[in-house]
């Protein structure tokens, strides 16, 4: 403290310690918010096409194709200490090969201050529903589940499951 | 001699050390404290962060420049003692040298 040097020290040191308080202060003070929300989903258009899939190999794939309402309010997930969201909704099936398939079908970033209350009517996937073989046509046990990743300002990144799912079918017939 | 050509004096004597360091603890900490609830109020972490950055400028304005409020109390000096003035001021070589001199002079 007795030269300007050492005085700005102390006080950018300080300022510092204080920062880190308040930032820590902060993880703690959202450590036990429950971050599930409800979720509405429904599907519209339901087919299943049976193609080569180029990218992989030569082999001929299930190939779905859905079109889907989504109704969920993210809105009381944006506390202070939330920065983004990342969400994304998965198909989860079992086929003769694989006890259990997830598949992303689409997801969307909202970031803080963005509309966050999705009402999305008869959307179309933003990912190709490719099975690795011949298991969805005429599986009858497809759920949709929606899940998020919170980006917070400082802390964990959770990742949460929102209730709620819907199930569907596929049908027994390719469609051409 | 350098107190003479610097207009500013660098150094706090330690009461007003002892204050600077006092208001700025305080500064921070306060403005770091209302920021908490501020940003928790209003569901924003940036004003946190904000005020105790503005916080952090005010008290670095206030105690980092030596002002005249933290030079009010100077230590209080012993005076100079008087010695008495030793007639060949020489150091050790110079006499070592003088001595050789004088051996020489007398060969």
């Amino acid at each position: 403290m007795h030269s300007l040097l050492s005085r700005g020290n102390s006080v950018l040191a300080y300022t510092l310690s204080v920062l880190v308080t308040l930032t820590f202060a902060c993880f703690l003070s959202t450590i036990l918010v429950d971050y599930r929300t409800g979720t509405e989903m429904q599907t519209l258009k339901i087919e299943v096409k049976n193609l080569p899939e180029y990218g992989v190999s030569k082999k001929i794939n299930d190939l779905g194709h859905i079109t889907f309402n989504l109704d969920t309010d993210l809105t009381s997930l944006f506390n202070w200490n939330v920065k983004q969201l990342f969400v994304y909704m998965t198909a989860e099936y079992e086929t003769p090969t694989n006890a259990l398939n997830q598949v992303v079908l689409w997801d969307k970033i909202i970031l803080r201050g963005e509309n966050s209350n999705l009402r999305l009517k008869n959307m179309r996937t933003k990912y190709y529903f490719w099975d690795d073989g011949n298991g969805l046509r005429g599986n009858k046990n497809v759920t949709l589940t929606l899940s998020y990743n919170i980006i917070p300002n400082v802390g964990r990144l959770p990742i949460v499951g929102a209730i709620g799912s819907h199930t569907f079918s596929f049908p027994s017939q390719y469609t051409r | 001699m350098f107190e003479n050509l610097s207009i500013w004096k660098w150094h706090m004597d330690f009461m007003g050390q002892k204050h600077a360091e006092y208001l700025f603890r305080t500064i921070i900490t306060m403005c770091g404290f209302i920021g908490f609830i501020l940003g928790y109020v209003k569901e924003q972490f940036s004003i946190t962060i904000g005020l105790t950055l503005i916080g952090f400028l005010v008290s670095a304005l206030l105690t980092i420049p030596p002002w005249p409020i933290y030079a009010r109390n100077p230590l209080k000096w012993q005076k100079v003692k008087k010695v008495k003035k030793i007639e060949n001021n020489l150091t050790y070589d110079e006499y070592k040298e003088d001595k050789k001199k004088e051996k020489k002079k007398t060969k």
